[in-house]
């Protein structure tokens, strides 16, 4: 499962680059969409995956069972995810106001200056 | 427990939200502002006062002992780092009453400067890394926002390089703290040092290593990876750029220095030093550069910004106690000096309404004292005795001669002398050039009092350099020789 994932992560990061370096605005929100998930992705792979329980203690026990899947890199993904919504929504706003103003979807066709 | 670690995220925090409540009545949201930041000054002075009494600080916010949870963390280089901020930010504060428009202001200014504020505080206090990674974003977010209050068309197109640049910086950074959690199952920068310290680095960590040197070296704007700096920085009023200019850089040099001296230190690994050594000597210089080619005021003074940073990375790169303490005298003394230029350079602007140089002149006929306050800071960026920038680059070209580093000293010396220069074009063409118009100066008080802070704290700096720079060789020491600081957040039985 790790593997897959891994080939699945490696396929994101390529493809949210590619999308990055066109300099056109939507492609580079897809871009950031898509490298953003990998990011996600790559910290969910580092908790270890499997068939696990819930990482709940039960009455009679004062420690997890070993079964137990690790609950930091969950919280840690919903930070992540939390942060890159909010980063995203921005650069979608400025994308659209940079749009509103210049009616021009490619970077490379604007002129600098 | 050591309560008042927290008391800064407090007040920025009550700033910020008062602010936020408060939203339409500007007038009372600079006098929160302006009263929290001066709090602020006196908690990070208790934090200083506290470590360098007392050794480390650390507070286990909620009691839940070290590597478990969240922890934060004032040595001598984070307290010293927070005191020059908190100095910095109420002289920005005080400035921007007059000098930040009314339009920005409606739209929230005081919010994200505090908020900007807060996050550097964040990065200088945590003590483990993905709380670094929170706070720069909170950082970051802020300073998007700050980049395009004014939402006029040249803000929104330098920012969105500017945007799409560091967003793929924090996915690096993102993607490192994956990578290291998975190989280690912990994110304490102490416990991480402990474990890390008797051990070869695996793939996976060295791999991570590489992640968090791209993301800090395209957050502190160094070499291949500057591009996003001096156009965005140019877009944006004094005020705000000065406060960019010592946060945002100064951050991402900061969190070099705390992630590797302490989890990856930088010697360990020659390869990678290297590739740290020729890019910090190349920010030298092509900042400097740069900034002989640009022919307005704050295009000048943004773009020297890389070439100051160059010197800080070369300080890291040197890796000796002496070394890092001379870092951490440049980064404070470059914070002030540069943010006090800046301030200035808005004044100018605002009174002529033009940022290039050949349109102005006559300053110094007209405006002596102004031009001295001018005069003084630009001498101390290139680093004229007597005055803060000849004692950090003495410090540092001393520690480059310890490790017979001849091209690094040469480099530091030659670069130092064309800052000289650059600051020598601003000198004639702004302050000496005739010019037969009369100006009008818009010089407010409370702005030339912080600029006169700016300065006073600055020359301090320059006369009492000998007494400072002890305490910062023993921030230095505390940063090269890492057992204080792990033994302190973890406890002795670790």
């Amino acid at each position: 499962m790790n593997f897959y994932l891994s080939i699945l992560v490696v396929f994101f990061v390529t493809a949210g680059i590619y999308c990055l370096l066109q300099a056109h605005l939507l492609r580079m929100i897809v871009g950031f969409i898509l490298l953003s998930n990998a990011a996600n992705l790559i910290l969910f792979v580092a908790g270890g995956l499997g068939s696990r329980v819930a990482p709940i203690v039960d009455n009679n026990s004062k420690v997890l069972d070993v079964t137990a899947m690790d609950p930091v890199p969950q919280a840690l993904i919903l930070t992540a995810i939390v942060i890159g919504f909010g980063m995203l929504s921005f650069f979608v706003v400025l994308c659209r106001d940079q749009f509103q103003k210049t009616a021009q979807d490619d970077l490379n066709l604007e002129s600098f200056e | 427990m050591n309560y008042f670690l927290i008391f800064p995220y407090v007040e920025l925090l009550l700033a910020a939200s008062l602010s936020l409540v408060f939203f339409k009545n500007i007038r009372l949201q600079s006098i929160f502002s302006f009263v929290f930041s001066s709090l602020f000054v006196f908690s990070s002075a208790l934090i200083l006062f506290k470590v360098k009494n007392e050794g480390i600080q650390v507070l286990q916010v909620a009691s839940w002992p070290s590597p478990y949870g969240i922890t934060l963390v004032a040595d001598l280089a984070s307290a010293l780092l927070l005191l020059a901020t908190s100095i910095v930010y109420w002289a920005i504060n005080l400035y921007s009453v007059s000098y930040i428009d009314e339009e920005r202001k409606s739209k929230g200014y005081y919010i994200f400067a505090n908020l900007i504020v807060l996050g550097a505080v964040g990065v200088f206090l945590t003590g483990d890394i993905f709380n670094l990674y929170v706070s720069f974003e909170i950082l970051l977010l802020s300073s998007f926002a700050l980049l395009t209050l004014g939402r006029s068309p040249e803000e929104i197109r330098q920012a969105i390089p500017y945007v799409s640049m560091n967003l793929v910086s924090s996915l690096a950074f993102l993607i490192g703290i994956g990578l290291i959690y998975g190989h280690t199952g912990n994110l304490n920068m102490a416990y991480l040092s402990s474990l890390l310290r008797n051990s070869e680095w695996t793939y996976g960590m060295r791999t991570a290593s590489v992640f968090l040197f791209f993301a800090f070296a395209m957050k502190s704007a160094m070499f291949p990876l500057f591009f996003w700096l001096p156009r965005s920085y140019a877009a944006v009023p004094a005020g705000i750029t000065a406060l960019f200019s010592c946060l945002l850089t100064k951050v991402g040099v900061y969190s070099f220095l705390r992630v590797f001296t302490l989890i990856f230190p930088i010697v360990r690994d020659p390869y990678l030093q290297g590739i740290f050594y020729y890019c910090a000597l190349l920010t030298m210089l092509i900042g400097v550069l740069g900034a002989l080619a640009q022919s307005s005021l704050k295009r000048i003074l943004s773009v020297h910004i890389m070439s100051q940073v160059g010197y800080m990375l070369w300080g890291l790169c040197l890796f000796s106690p002496l070394a890092l303490a001379a870092t951490i005298f440049f980064m404070i003394h470059n914070m002030i000096v540069k943010a006090n230029l800046l301030l200035i350079s808005g004044v100018i602007e605002k009174s002529e309404e033009t940022r290039e140089l050949l349109s102005l002149g006559s300053f110094f006929k007209q405006q002596k004292l102004f031009s001295f306050l001018f005069f003084l800071s630009a001498l101390s960026l290139s680093g004229l005795p007597p005055l803060s920038g000849f004692f950090a680059k003495l410090f540092l070209l001393r520690a480059g001669v310890e490790f017979e580093d001849w091209l690094g000293v040469g480099m530091a010396a030659s670069v130092s002398l064309m800052t000289l220069v650059s600051m020598n074009k601003i000198w004639n063409e702004i302050f000496l050039k005739e010019k037969e118009q009369v100006l009008s100066l818009k010089l407010s008080k409370a702005g030339l009092i912080s600029i006169v802070v700016l300065s006073l704290s600055s020359l301090v700096f320059a006369f009492y350099s000998g007494p400072i720079f002890k305490i910062f060789l023993k921030a230095g020491e505390s940063l090269f020789y890492t057992n204080d600081y792990v033994t302190a957040v973890l406890g002795e039985n670790l």
